[in-house]
């Protein structure tokens, strides 16, 4: 069944046109996984540049056509003492910056300037004196790291240490580099290589140069897997990770999304029905597109995609358009479709368009996160209940944003804004309640502890407790109206701490696994935007009361 | 008549307010303010200990919970009789306080530690997060006597030099003084000037992949050694003899020289000797590796210290400062130190509490897991033996073993300088208050689906 279901996946993905370079599809081995070229370049030139494209810049500031990440970290391969000199390294730290006498108002470096820089030695030093002690690393350590990784990967590419063919001893599953390979498998790869680049540059027809080029990556690819042939996987299989990277689902996805938002607008600014209708069939195209994406990732990495913060967005993201149906066919009103869509974009534009912070990147798992069906259930249980409140919190934006405009919270048109917040609330309440509980049973069934008090799970907790609050409130007519069109905005931040903060700001716990950084600006707008905004809507309210 | 009556009077003037929703709302929200504050604190500290001790298990906290509890109670109280549209409230309701009482059963009943067993060897020491003193005494210096034990909880106890935890001994009293909860440990090896003392060398071992350096000190004049993968470095004073395996052995020659023997298992007997000084280096002749010997003392002593860090790490430990007879000491968790009275001498041991269990885990084999081309674990397993099964049983990530009321689960394992594993930790948990927990889950989840469902049926057929 499940076999038929990517068949019939594959079939569908096929149908869109990949770029058609078998040399983007040929494996690497890297960060504990095999992953086609094409992956591995775009992962490398994130970490080195900060950006899925490279952007030459002369002195005056004008720029050639974006280059792809293929395409860059093959020349870099290819002619390594062309780039020791491009200022293309990014460094944003300022601190960092400022300890090694690097210019402020610059991005970019050159790997020359950084490697000869007098005073990394001693930054490295220290770094190292800090890991080895074990002890937790600040934002400054964390940004030499990552200058420490840049460098390394820079020296790996030119120094031939891209791992691209099995081992020839056969017990070892660590695969040999470009240096230790044999003079005539170098040859062939140093020759798929040379064809790759030249069918950017290169003159004549492109077509046969492209052909030329897959000949020559076919070539090799038989050469590297007379190593160990159990060792390569099929070409299919990393095709399809190839086909993922360049179709971007999860972009098509909130681009439709977004489209659908527009549309809802229009369909109430002109009261037409038929701007409804187009705006689901956006919502149809983009959910397709969402679905197919996670589809993908699970067939790639054999995993329910909810194992760190960026899937968990998606995740999310994915939910409330779920919800969003439901809710539309039993209450048949449009503005949750409105409020739906509008959250669904917004957790799609973060997790595509904040790849620095979100890692979007296909990454093996903790021992403890392996093959294990409760993480899975308690990790999807929790993360479907914050699309509940997050919904929650879309459809009391909308009816604030008509208590401003002038409706009293006490009209049937608020109440019937707050009756289905209120039940999207509940939704969310039984859903957590089960997650955290699930989360507990996880615990128990991994390392004997149903409860011990973890931030992540305890911020769970302090949430459910919060929206229960806010519901026996309700129940005591202690929160009004307003108060729960209020209330459920206000609680979506302990959602947001228990989401984001304790892995990206607290840092503390078993969770660590989730841990990141960066993006707090961000959230602390969005959450000082939103208090502004139920703020605004008290006081208009108050004065015309 | 009177009993009808005073049962009306409890129910309007006790139950009532105490299963009020005002009341609920304001014990919910104390709970999330207080257990809130506790992620922060651990954050602050990076420790989750301080965290339990000072928040979660205090007396406000708990005070609450009992708040929460007689909350819970009453309202249950004050739906009887109850009806049948009551299952989900009643259910919910109740399935808090039965997670709740689990919980408790399990604080107090419950064993929660971990057990360490060495590659091919046994355990059935558990050990748990609580921590004691003991004081042993002798008068020979052979036969020990137990004379004081008490657990140490510094958290919801603290001491200070004005207010000193004292612990009589003989003639004068022990005082704890100071509890310093993350202390890194600074071994520092000085020369000495007494001629009793053994010697001590500092040591570099490396070649193009690896490098390590280490002390070695002599104590009490006798040999040392340490173990270092597939070799063995040896500190000899004179007591020493080979036997087999790859080793090099040190022994001290005058204040300036020692003499060493670099012995190989691969060609069964000594590869190489000489004399080195500080400073000087030669090839050991396996694995590539080169000895540097960094600093020599004829005759040495290492002295500890605790350097109190802002936050906990995994190198980090808790120590005791103390005064006995003027004197003013450190004892770090999970050592122990001499004391010497008028005629009599103590040993003081600080350390985690340990509880034996009436029978051995012997570990026979361990794997991991890597991910290709890297040393990132991506599984491990244990194999081990327990009395009366028998055939061999494996324990990996979430595949426990359940052996007399006891589960043991994989935890994580201990590595030697090489990368090769060379313990395995397990998680070692009694829960007399699991099925509690699980029947309260049960409920909770039954109950509030059941609860939201029914108030959805019913706005409909009030609405349609």
């Amino acid at each position: 069944m499940v076999r038929i279901f990517f068949l019939f996946l594959l079939s569908f993905g096929s149908a869109f046109a990949d770029s058609g370079f078998t040399f983007e599809t040929l494996p690497v081995q890297n960060g504990g996984r095999l992953k086609p070229y094409d992956t591995f370049a775009r992962e490398s030139l994130m970490l080195l540049h900060g950006s899925a494209k490279y952007k030459k810049e002369d002195a005056e500031g004008e720029s050639d056509k974006p280059r792809q990440a293929a395409n860059v970290i093959a020349t870099i391969i290819l002619v390594p003492q062309m780039w020791e000199d491009a200022p293309f390294i990014r460094v944003d730290h300022l601190g960092l910056k400022s300890a090694m006498d690097l210019p402020k108002d610059r991005k970019y470096f050159k790997p020359s300037e950084l490697t000869r820089n007098p005073r990394l030695g001693v930054l490295l030093g220290e770094l190292n004196t800090k890991r080895a002690a074990k002890e937790k690393l600040n934002p400054f350590d964390q940004a030499a790291q990552r200058l420490e990784s840049q460098l390394v990967l820079f020296h790996e590419l030119q120094n031939g240490g891209l791992r691209v063919a099995p081992n020839t001893d056969k017990n070892s599953t660590t695969w040999l580099s470009l240096a230790e390979l044999t003079d005539v498998q170098k040859e062939a790869y140093f020759n798929a290589l040379k064809t790759y680049t030249t069918t950017f540059t290169g003159n004549g027809e492109q077509a046969t140069r492209i052909a030329e080029s897959n000949e020559a990556a076919e070539i090799f690819a038989l050469k590297a897997q007379e190593n160990n042939p159990e060792q390569y996987p099929p070409v299919q299989q990393l095709s399809i990770e190839a086909h993922y990277n360049s179709l971007a689902p999860f972009q098509w996805a909130w681009i439709f999304y977004a489209t659908a938002v527009v549309l809802m607008f229009l369909s109430s600014l002109f009261q037409n029905r038929w701007f409804y209708v187009v705006s689901w069939a956006s919502v149809v195209v983009a959910f397709a597109m969402h679905t197919y994406g996670f589809a993908l990732r699970v067939y790639i990495t054999h995993r329910p995609p909810v194992s760190n913060m960026y899937e968990t967005v998606v995740w999310v993201a994915w939910g409330v358009v779920v919800f969003t149906t439901i809710f539309s066919i039993v209450k048949k009103k449009r503005y949750i479709l409105l409020a739906g869509a509008m959250v669904a974009t917004i957790a799609m534009i973060v997790a595509d368009r904040a790849p620095l912070i979100l890692d979007g990147s296909l990454q093996p798992l903790e021992p403890v996160l392996r093959s294990n069906l409760w993480l899975i259930i308690h990790v999807m249980t929790i993360s479907l209940s914050y699309a509940a409140f997050f919904l929650a919190l879309g459809i009391s934006n909308v009816a604030l944003f008509h208590v401003v405009r002038g409706y009293s919270p006490d009209s049937s048109l608020i109440k019937d804004y707050v009756d289905t917040c209120y039940k999207t609330l509940q939704v969310g309440v039984v859903l957590l309640a089960a997650g955290t509980i699930l989360g507990g049973v996880w615990a128990d069934y991994s390392w004997g502890r149903f409860w011990g008090w973890d931030p992540k799970e305890t911020w769970a907790l302090i949430a459910l407790l919060g929206y229960l609050a806010l519901l026996h409130g309700r129940l005591a007519g202690l929160v009004k109206n307003f108060g729960m069109l209020a209330g459920s905005i206000i609680a979506f931040n302990l959602v947001m701490m228990a989401w984001y903060g304790v892995n990206f700001v607290l840092g503390a716990g078993l969770h660590s696994y989730g841990f990141g950084a960066g993006g707090i600006e961000y959230v602390a707008a969005f959450v000082g935007l939103e208090f502004l905004y139920v703020f605004f809507a008290f006081v208009i309210n108050l004065l015309r009361a | 008549m009177t009993f009808l009556y005073l049962g009306e009077v409890i129910k309007s003037k006790v139950v009532k307010p105490l299963a009020s929703l005002k009341f609920a709302v304001v014990v919910i929200s104390a709970i999330a303010v207080i257990v809130a504050w506790g992620t922060i604190i651990e954050a602050k500290y990076l420790d989750a200990k301080i965290a339990q001790e000072t928040v979660y298990h205090s007396w406000f906290a708990y005070f609450v919970f009992a708040l929460f509890a007689t909350n819970l109670i009453a309202v249950i109280v004050d739906r009887y009789p109850w009806k049948n549209h009551h299952i989900g409230f009643i259910s919910a309701h109740i399935g808090i306080l039965v997670l709740l009482l689990g919980s408790l059963l399990t604080r107090y009943y419950g064993v929660d530690g971990s057990l360490s067993v060495p590659i091919g060897g046994t355990s059935s020491q558990v050990m748990v997060s609580e921590t004691d003193i003991l004081v042993y005494t002798s008068l020979n210096g052979e036969s020990f006597r137990k004379i004081y034990e008490a657990p140490a909880n510094f958290w919801s106890h603290p001491v200070s030099a004005e207010k000193p935890l004292k612990i009589p001994l003989a003639t004068k009293d022990l005082l704890i003084t100071d509890f310093v909860p993350y202390a890194l440990v600074d071994n520092k090896v000085m020369e000495s000037s007494d001629a009793n003392d053994g010697s001590a060398l500092r040591f570099q071992i490396s070649n193009d992949r690896f490098a390590q350096s280490n002390w070695l000190v002599s104590k009490g004049n006798r040999s040392e050694e340490i173990s270092m993968g597939p070799a063995r470095v040896i500190l000899n004073m004179g007591d020493y003899k080979y036997t087999s395996g790859n080793a090099l052995v040190l022994t001290p020659m005058d204040a300036e020289k020692v003499h060493y023997d670099v012995y190989s298992e691969r060609l069964k007997g000594k590869i190489n000797s000489g004399t080195a000084e500080a400073g000087a280096h030669f090839n050991l002749g396996w694995m590539n590796l080169e000895f540097r010997l960094l600093k020599y003392h004829q005759h040495g002593r290492s002295e500890i210290k605790f350097v109190p860090r802002e936050q906990s790490s995994p190198e980090t430990i808790s120590a005791l400062k103390f005064i006995y007879n003027g004197k003013e000491g450190w004892i770090g968790l999970n050592s122990t130190v001499r004391l010497f009275g008028d005629s009599e001498m103590y040993v003081v041991a600080y350390g985690n509490r340990r509880i034996s269990l009436d029978f051995d885990v012997a570990l026979k084999n361990f794997e991991v897991g890597r991910y290709q081309g890297t040393m990132r674990a991506s599984s491990y397993q244990s194999v081990v033996r327990v009395p009366g099964v028998d055939k061999d049983i494996t324990i990996s990530m979430n595949q426990p073993l359940e052996y007399r009321g006891f589960t043991f689960y994989q935890a994580s394992f201990q590595e030697d300088e090489m990368g090769k594993p060379v313990t395995s930790v397990f998680s070692v948990n009694y829960d007399p208050g699991r099925w509690l927990k699980y029947l309260g889950s049960i409920l909770i989840v039954f109950g509030s689906i059941h609860l939201f469902y029914r108030r959805w049926k019913r706005a409909r057929v009030k609405n349609g």
